[in-house]
Order: structure tokens, then sequence, then C-alpha cells
């Protein structure tokens, strides 16, 4: 069973990667490149919901709803939706923002992610290489209307 | 007056990827002087330092000047001024003691910035060339946004840094 010290351990290295991920990803979306932001906003998610197991397992469960509340709009801002709306449900309403959110997209579905689609990604690529589309287009037009 | 390296600044600040607020801070810094770049900090209610106000001689080496070029060529220039001021609070907090930028979580629309371990939240903007009053009426704008955000609201303390890079000007406030 790890101790105390290698559960700290773990949580600052998640913590930088984590932290590391949610800047590149902000930074991609800020420069209109909306499939790699998107991808690193899951990634980020991901480890901001590992980050919340290792809080409760400590019993720290304000440090989990904070580790929460970031992972569910890691999800939105990677246009996961329904992925975002199950994450906020496990949290105690502690945050005006979430309970605004789940009123505001809870019927809302995921959007598909091109990076997984190696296909889609490839003739996203080709599109926006050719001059085509933008970048960023793609996704607005695979959303629900 | 302080001086301060600004390549010094992951030293600082361990938990997190430095270099390009660093560059970027560099490439805000010398627009307006060549190394090194003094800065006004105005300071207000902080929690571990009784200072009112400082200034820091803020001094960087050739090779942040070439990591600065890149920042320029990469960042359109609101990003590369936003970053530059996330560089420059960074450096306010170490010289300050204020505490260590440990990590960033996700918001609807942007980013937190939190502060010894989620000990506070801290919100932070730059302006590129201000006038006389841009400082004050953006630092206002900025706490209001703080007092209204989600974190504070949540019992979180806060900070706001706000920085005129063409006045040389900065203030950094404690909010509880």
């Amino acid at each position: 069973m790890p101790d105390d010290r290698s559960i700290e351990l773990k949580i600052q290295h998640l913590k930088t990667a984590k932290s590391a991920y949610i800047l590149e990803a902000d930074a991609s979306l800020a420069r209109g490149l909306e499939s790699a932001g998107m991808a690193l906003f899951v990634k980020a998610a991901e480890l901001e919901l590992d980050l919340a197991g290792l809080f409760r397992a400590q019993g720290d469960e304000r440090n989990a709803q904070v580790s929460l509340r970031s992972a569910g709009f890691c999800y939105s801002r990677a246009r996961q939706y329904r992925r975002a709306g199950n994450v906020f449900k496990q949290m105690a309403g502690q945050f005006a923002d979430v309970r605004k959110w789940i009123a505001q997209n809870k019927d809302k579905d995921d959007l598909p992610l091109a990076s997984a689609t190696p296909g889609l990604q490839a003739l996203i690529d080709l599109l926006v290489t050719k001059g085509v589309i933008e970048e960023n287009e793609w996704a607005a037009a695979l959303a629900p209307h | 007056m302080v001086k301060y390296d600004i390549e010094n600044l992951g030293v600082d600040h361990p938990a997190l990827l430095t270099g390009n607020f660093q560059a970027c801070a560099v490439a805000r810094c010398r627009e307006v002087s060549a190394s090194p770049y003094s800065l006004d900090i105005d300071c207000h209610n902080l929690s571990a330092s009784q200072t009112s106000s400082e200034i820091c001689d803020l001094a960087w080496q050739n090779t942040s000047e070439a990591i600065a070029d890149k920042a320029e060529n990469t960042y359109q220039p609101r990003r590369l001024t936003e970053d530059a001021a996330i560089g420059l609070c960074a450096v306010a907090f170490a010289i300050l003691h204020e505490g260590e930028i440990t990590e960033v979580t996700t918001q609807e629309t942007g980013v937190d910035y939190w502060v010894d371990d989620r000990r506070a939240v801290v919100e932070i903007s730059g302006i590129e060339k201000g006038n006389v009053g841009s400082l004050g009426k953006r630092h206002s704008e900025k706490e209001k946004q703080l007092r209204s955000g989600s974190s504070y609201q949540a019992g979180f303390p806060g900070y706001v840094f706000v920085v005129d890079f063409g006045q040389k000007k900065s203030t950094l406030s404690h909010h509880r």
C-alpha cells in the first residue's frame, strides 16, 4: 500500500503535468487549433480526475471538489458535454459556475473528437492544409444544430 | 529596491513550466527598457509581507532575449501580454515572499492560477501600454471579477495582480 509521502509526491507530479496540459490546451484554442486543444483538454480532465481520486483517498474533499470542477470544465472546453455533466453530477454544489453550467448544458451531448478517429483527423488535416477550411471550423460544422 | 534575475523563475516556482512566461515577460519588458527593467509594485493587504510598495530591478541574459524572439514570433500580442503578466506576477510573489504559484485549473472560459497548493487563487492581468489611470481601472475590474468568481465565493481567498508594462507599474492585492 502506498504511504502518505508517495501519494503526496504523486499529487505534486499530477498537478505539474495537468497544469502543463491546461496551459497548452488553452494556448492551442486561442490560436484556433481546435482539434489539438480539445485533445489536450481531455487529457487534462483525465489527470484532474486522477487527482480528485487521490484527494478523496486522503479524505480531502475540499481539494477533490476543486479538481472535479476543473475536470468538468476541461471536458466542457473540449466540447465533451456529457462527460462534463457526469463529473459535475458528482459534486456537492459548492461552486456557482458549476450549478450554472448544469442548468444551461445538461442535455448537450459530446462532440466527436477528431483525434479519436484517425480517418476524420486525416481528412481535417488535408482540408486545412489545402486551405479549404480553417482549423477551428470543423467542430462548429459537426455540432448538432 | 530588490534585484531579480528572471532566469530564477523556475527555481522559485518549480511546480510550473515557467519558460513561456519568462520569454513573454522579457519580450514585453524590453520594449520599454534594456535589462534591467525597473518595476514599481504597489502592495495592498498582503498576507506575508508588510510592505506597501517595492521596486524590482528585473534583469535577464542574452539567452532569454533569444527565447523572447521566438515568443514574439509565436504569440499574438494579447496572448504575449497575458503570459508576460503571469511571469511578472510570479516575480512579485517571489520577491515579496508571498508564495509560490503551484497549479493551474480550468474554469468555464479561462484558467485559474493557484498559490501554495490551493491556499488562494490569483487573478492576473497585463496592459501593454496604458495611461495614468489604466492600472487602477483594470485592477478594480479584476478585483470585481475575483469577488464574483466561483472560487472566491466558495471560500478561497484571492490575490489580484495587474501590471502596466509601458508605465512600469503594477499592483498586487490580497482579498479574503
